[in-house]
């Protein structure tokens, strides 16, 4: 099985390389840093603060819509062009082509938080802004959010058109990321003693979201403030786990499916 | 001790649903959940191929021979029914560890190369690490595609595709190849090469099944087959039970009267041929030799007048066309009485 999936993550990530969607997100991307290297250029004194803030918040941007829109499309494009019909078919179970298609695409997600992350130190280098091993962790953490999204829009994708996925995705994207924002404003309800059935409906709805405010550490990283190692690792444990957990439901739903 | 079978498909069905709540079955029961339409594709389809065998699934498109197969490949889930591949049920992924399939016009990754493709495939299939480039190149050169072999797929032909769909198909040596559409895209040549491929395929031993519109290739190739129309068996027999059959006689009438055309048809084996006939005029039936005497006597009877009688050998491809004439036939009768 696990030769199967690793196969399979091979091909997906050959493909997603040479593809031509991969080429143009990452001369977009590119575009984007080069734009933001002329505004921290013109910015008085303030260049590191805001090459810090607008690097991660643009690669974290980038890196989970095209991690969305790569998980979003695969399985339902695969199938479109009939290509799914030659592997579905092999002895291998359909869990392993979601497992292996999913890996192989957070390959090429990591690559291209790889290149990102080189691009941001080669302008920092340029602005003589010093080395901090900081944002080496940043963007893993970028990384580890991608692969939840990812995970997301794979279960999605699993039973569902690319668009609904990537509009079902980009909605567990957005909650998960304004998490602590919903929690403070059911806290402050009950605290007014207001009883709304939207925010026990929202109370619900977040114990399933993912947490990816943990993700976001680009206060920490602007301040200077330390980012401990436990911290990164138990981020990629909850990653890792909630990836799991969406892939093993996609897996289930993706068995039950009539390929046509 | 008992026969083996190769594939064995007992009563299998597959009813789609479509609809925006089709896909819940729970709903189907409720007034909202009854918005859906229902097909019909395969309807208790049932037939075994034995060991070593080369069968043939016939039918015009839309006849459900794509569906069957997606069935037996555990693509499509069936709506009823059981099918095996050497006693192992179909739906389980160790069933078809030895088994290769082609669906029809088969794609691949695009941006791979016929090689790294063969790579994959083996890989799925369990091929030891050590022989994959071996194995790989082996079925690359089989299929005369070493010209090509490192090329991306996309910029390769239809045909190429088709030769890259039957190597991948012929990896680890399978007892059971099962193909739908194997010519479809070849050039004569190419299409040679396959029929020789194919050929040597069941000299090794292994049993095919596979889906065709040519029906020359088909009665080159096969031991027995199935014509299959709107889902249901319409005839199951093999080549030799076709050679050995009575002739059939093809009369065509002029302008034969009403009554005269009545009389005909309540004779036993006639079929109406429907050739898309220029001249209305002419009018042309299929009866079986042994009717011959009792078919004169009822022209004569109706002073009907003889434009030409032919003696039909009987081939697959009359057995075809008259399946799909009575189908024709039974449907017009079926929309009449709907009507």
């Amino acid at each position: 099985m696990i030769k199967s999936t690793w196969a399979i993550a091979l091909a997906t990530f050959r493909s997603a390389f040479r593809s031509k969607l991969s080429v143009v997100i990452f001369f977009f991307s590119l575009a984007l840093f080069v734009a933001i290297s002329l505004m921290t250029a013109s910015s008085l004194n303030e260049d590191e603060r805001l090459l810090k803030d607008l690097g991660l918040f643009l690669g974290s941007s980038l890196i989970s819509f095209s991690m969305l829109a790569l998980c979003a499309q695969t399985l339902y494009r695969d199938l479109e062009r009939k290509s799914l019909f030659t592997l579905a078919t092999k002895p291998i179970s359909r869990s392993v082509i979601v497992w292996g298609k999913y890996i192989g695409l957070a390959m090429s997600t990591l690559l291209l938080t790889g290149l990102f992350g080189l691009v941001w130190y080669f302008l920092a280098w340029r602005l003589h802004i010093p080395f901090e091993f900081v944002m080496i962790k940043a963007w893993l953490l970028i990384w580890f959010e991608a692969l939840i999204i990812g995970s997301v829009a794979m279960l999605f994708g699993s039973f569902s058109t690319p668009l609904v996925t990537s509009a079902l995705a980009f909605g567990v994207m957005l909650i998960g990321r304004f998490a602590d924002d919903i929690i403070r404003l059911q806290q402050r309800a009950i605290n007014t003693e207001e009883p709304s059935m939207v925010l026990d409906l929202a109370k619900e709805l977040l114990v399933i979201m993912p947490p990816l405010k943990l993700y976001n550490v680009s206060e920490q990283v602007v301040y200077r403030s330390p980012i401990p190692w436990a911290y990164v690792s138990k981020a990629g444990l909850t990653s890792w786990s909630y990836a799991a957990i969406c892939l093993m439901m996609a897996s289930l739903l993706f068995a039950r499916r009539d390929l046509t | 001790m008992s026969e083996e079978f190769a594939v064995e498909v007992k009563n299998l069905s597959k009813t789609f649903y479509t609809g925006f709540f089709a896909p819940i079955p729970y709903l189907r029961q409720y007034p909202l959940g009854r918005l859906h339409k229902v097909v019909s594709a395969v309807s208790n389809l049932s037939f075994n191929i034995r060991s070593g065998e080369i069968f043939a699934l016939l039918g015009a498109n839309g006849a459900g021979k794509s569906t069957t197969m997606k069935m037996l490949m555990g693509l499509i889930k069936p709506t009823q029914g059981q099918a095996y591949f050497y006693d192992e049920a179909v739906h389980h992924a160790k069933a078809r560890r030895n088994v290769g399939y082609l669906p029809e016009n088969p794609s691949f990754y695009d941006e791979l190369t016929p090689r790294e493709l063969m790579h994959l495939f083996c890989a799925l299939h369990h091929v030891p690490n050590r022989e994959i480039e071996m194995h790989s190149d082996a079925l690359i050169t089989r299929v005369g595609m070493t010209h090509a072999a490192d090329r991306p797929l996309r910029k390769l032909s239809k045909g190429m595709h088709q030769r890259i769909g039957i190597a991948q198909a012929l990896i680890a040596s399978p007892r059971l190849i099962v193909l739908d559409e194997p010519f479809s895209g070849l050039d004569p040549i190419g299409r040679r090469e396959i029929r020789e491929v194919l050929l040597e395929e069941r000299a090794r031993g292994a049993s095919l099944l596979f889906s065709s519109h040519i029906l020359p290739d088909v009665e080159a190739l096969c031991d027995r087959f199935l014509i299959l129309e709107q889902g249901q068996v319409r005839h199951q027999g093999s080549l030799a039970d076709l050679s050995s059959s009575a002739d059939q006689l093809e009369f065509t009438l002029v302008k034969p009267s009403e009554a005269l055309q009545q009389d005909l048809r309540h004779l036993e084996g006639f079929t109406v041929l429907e050739r898309g006939l220029e001249q209305k005029a002419l009018f042309s039936f299929c009866i079986p030799e042994s009717s011959q005497q009792t078919t004169l006597a009822k022209i004569t009877e109706h002073q009907g007048h003889i434009y030409e009688i032919l003696r039909l050998k009987p081939q697959l491809e009359s057995l075809f066309v008259t399946s799909n004439s009575q189908v024709d036939q039974q449907s017009s009768k079926g929309e009449k009485a709907d009507d």
